[in-house]
Formats: structure tokens, C-alpha cells, sequence
């Protein structure tokens, strides 16, 4: 099973740029992460910025699904609707956040 | 360099924009012209006020609070400090705006006052080892100088910048009177000028028999040393 796998992923022509976009994917991720910490930032606006990833990363990863869409891909497919799933929630309670902190203003 | 996929040529990009973002956030935000300082307000006892509004204005164009706890209380003697510990560097200050009311007097002051940029971030630079050592939560301990803004009796203003071991004068301002309008006479709801010295001052009547048979009457508090030059500095 083992080496047919490795034998598709290596006939695939995009592998090799497969590879190219999980890198990018890191580096940007790693980037967002200096981008968000590089200056003074408050305790709320640094879990603000951080519940925004799942978004990011679930976007940068439907790049990834719908460009690469062979067998040996499967792993990020699985990747891209746990993170979709995991954004819809985070999007959701931030968006409960924000209507809840209505009820203090005066 | 390999031919990039389309993909990979917006990854590419956002990389990019990203990383040219960070770099403008680096330079807008200015950490090495940024230090840690703490700043109040402070009065004689015998000339007790109430501080409506004063901040700094920084060289950013932002503002920073000065502690006016103490002083509001009445409980600050000339030249007290009532900082509270910085927790994140600022930039520093380029002019104070200050609004308060003089209990002695009955008179209403604002005014605001140009600081001498130079010599502070003169200081800031030399200096900052003669400052306070301040802890912080889950990191290293900072040095710290702190501002301290005194008012004198007839609307005289100073302003020292001190560290642990030096005090230095900054600035002194005489300070303009002007007519309460609206909200500066407000204490919990609006008052007449004379119901707002009676309620927003916590004096005592013992004090007040003082005040009136002119207690600390010919003191020039903007001659005279702080507190913290006669007793504190060590």
C-alpha cells in the first residue's frame, strides 16, 4: 500500500508544487504569528488576532483542496473541513462576543 | 527559481504583503524612541485642588492619564509621587494639558504647557540607570523614571522628571485662571460653582477654621523643594 502511494505522488506533476504551497502555507502562518507580536499588544486585542487564525488557515488551506485535487491530497482535504468546521465556531463566538458586550452599554 | 503555480504565486504575494506589513508596523510603532515612565499629580496640603482633566500629549499624538488619585483625595503633600507602575513602553511627552480647581483660591485654572522634548529624552537616554526599577508580570524587570506634575498655590505649575536618585525641573508655568462653564462644576451631578468646593473637596472643618485664619498663607510652593529632594531621595 505504502509504496503505491509514494509511486502516485510521485507521477503527480503537482507534487512538487505541493509541497512549494505547504511551505508557504507555514511561512505564512509563522508570519502572521511575528506580525501579531512584533509591538505592544493588549491582552484582548492578542486573543481578537488569535481567534482570526482558524479563518486564515482554513482559507489558505481551500487554496490548497481546490487546486490540488489527487488522491494523495486526501490529508488536506480532511485538514481544510476540520478547520472550516473550527472557524464557523470561532467566527460564531466572537460574533456572540460582540452582540453579548452590547448588554453593558449605558 | 522554478515556475510557481498560481497558487503558490498568491501564497508568494500574501508572504509578501504580509511581511512588508509587519515591517510598517515596526517602524510606525517606534519601540526605540519608546521608554517606560510613570506620571502624577501632586499638590501642597495646605493648598488642596481637584484635577478635572490632565494628560500628556505624546509625540505621537496620543494621550496618557497622570495619576490624580491621591491628589483628588487631598491626601498628597508637595512633590508626591502617586504613579502607578508602567506595564508597556510609551512614547514620551511633548506638552501637558491640565484643568483643576483651587480650593484656597475658589478659582478654576487650565492651561496647557509645552515641555522641553530635548531634555527629557535627553534624560531618558543618560539617565535611565539612575532610575526606579519596576517588576513586571512574567518578564525582567524595567527601569523607569517618572513625572511628577506639582501645583503651587496661585496657579503655579512645575514639572520635575525624577528617578531614584535625581529630581530634575522640567518646566515652570503660571497657569491661566478661567470661568467654570457646564461640566466643570460637575461632582456626581452639576453644582453652582460654591456647592462644588463644598462638595467635591473633602475638607474638614477643623481645616477649614485653618484655611480661613490663613494657615501656610505666605508660602511660595513653587520655590520650594519637593518633598522628595528633602526626604526621599536616596
Amino acid at each position: 500500500m505504502l509504496p503505491e502511494n509514494t509511486k502516485e505522488s510521485l507521477t503527480d506533476p503537482n507534487s512538487d508544487q505541493a509541497t512549494k504551497s505547504v511551505l508557504f502555507i507555514f511561512a505564512i502562518l509563522v508570519m502572521c504569528g511575528i506580525f501579531v507580536s512584533c509591538t505592544y499588544t493588549t491582552e484582548d486585542e492578542e486573543l481578537f488576532l488569535w481567534t482570526l487564525i482558524c479563518p486564515v488557515i482554513t482559507i489558505l488551506l481551500g487554496g490548497y483542496t481546490f487546486t490540488y485535487t489527487g488522491k494523495a491530497h486526501v490529508g488536506g482535504r480532511i485538514l481544510f473541513y476540520v478547520f472550516l468546521v473550527l472557524s464557523a465556531i470561532s467566527i460564531f463566538l466572537i460574533w456572540y462576543l460582540i452582540e453579548l458586550s452590547h448588554a453593558y452599554s449605558h | 527559481m522554478k515556475k510557481l503555480n498560481k497558487l503558490n504565486r498568491v501564497y508568494l504575494v500574501v508572504l509578501i504583503l504580509l511581511t512588508v506589513a509587519t515591517a510598517i508596523k515596526i517602524v510606525m510603532y517606534q519601540g526605540w524612541k519608546r521608554y517606560y515612565y510613570g506620571a502624577s499629580v501632586s499638590a501642597p496640603s495646605s493648598y488642596p485642588i481637584r484635577v478635572n482633566r490632565c494628560e500628556f500629549i505624546l509625540a505621537n499624538g496620543e494621550t496618557a492619564y497622570l495619576g490624580t488619585t491621591q491628589v483628588n483625595d487631598q491626601n498628597s503633600d508637595w512633590g508626591d509621587g502617586d504613579y502607578s507602575d508602567p506595564h508597556r513602553k510609551e512614547r514620551l511627552p511633548v506638552a501637558l494639558v491640565i484643568d483643576y480647581a483651587d480650593y484656597r483660591s475658589q478659582q478654576f485654572y487650565r492651561d496647557s504647557i509645552i515641555l522641553p522634548e530635548k531634555v527629557i529624552s535627553e534624560t531618558f537616554k543618560n539617565e535611565l540607570n539612575k532610575g526606579e526599577e519596576v517588576s513586571q508580570y512574567q518578564s525582567a524587570p524595567v527601569m523607569s523614571l517618572n513625572f511628577v506634575v506639582g501645583v503651587a498655590n496661585n496657579g503655579n505649575i512645575i514639572v520635575w522628571l525624577r528617578g531614584k536618585s535625581f529630581e530634575k525641573v522640567l518646566v515652570k508655568h503660571k497657569a491661566s485662571i478661567h470661568e467654570p462653564k457646564a461640566d466643570d462644576t460637575w461632582y456626581e451631578r452639576r453644582l453652582s460653582r460654591k456647592g462644588y468646593f463644598n462638595q467635591a473637596f473633602n475638607i474638614d472643618s477643623a481645616q477649614n477654621e485653618e484655611f480661613k485664619k490663613g494657615f501656610d498663607k505666605h508660602a511660595n510652593y513653587i520655590d520650594t523643594p519637593s518633598r522628595f529632594k528633602t526626604f526621599m531621595m536616596r
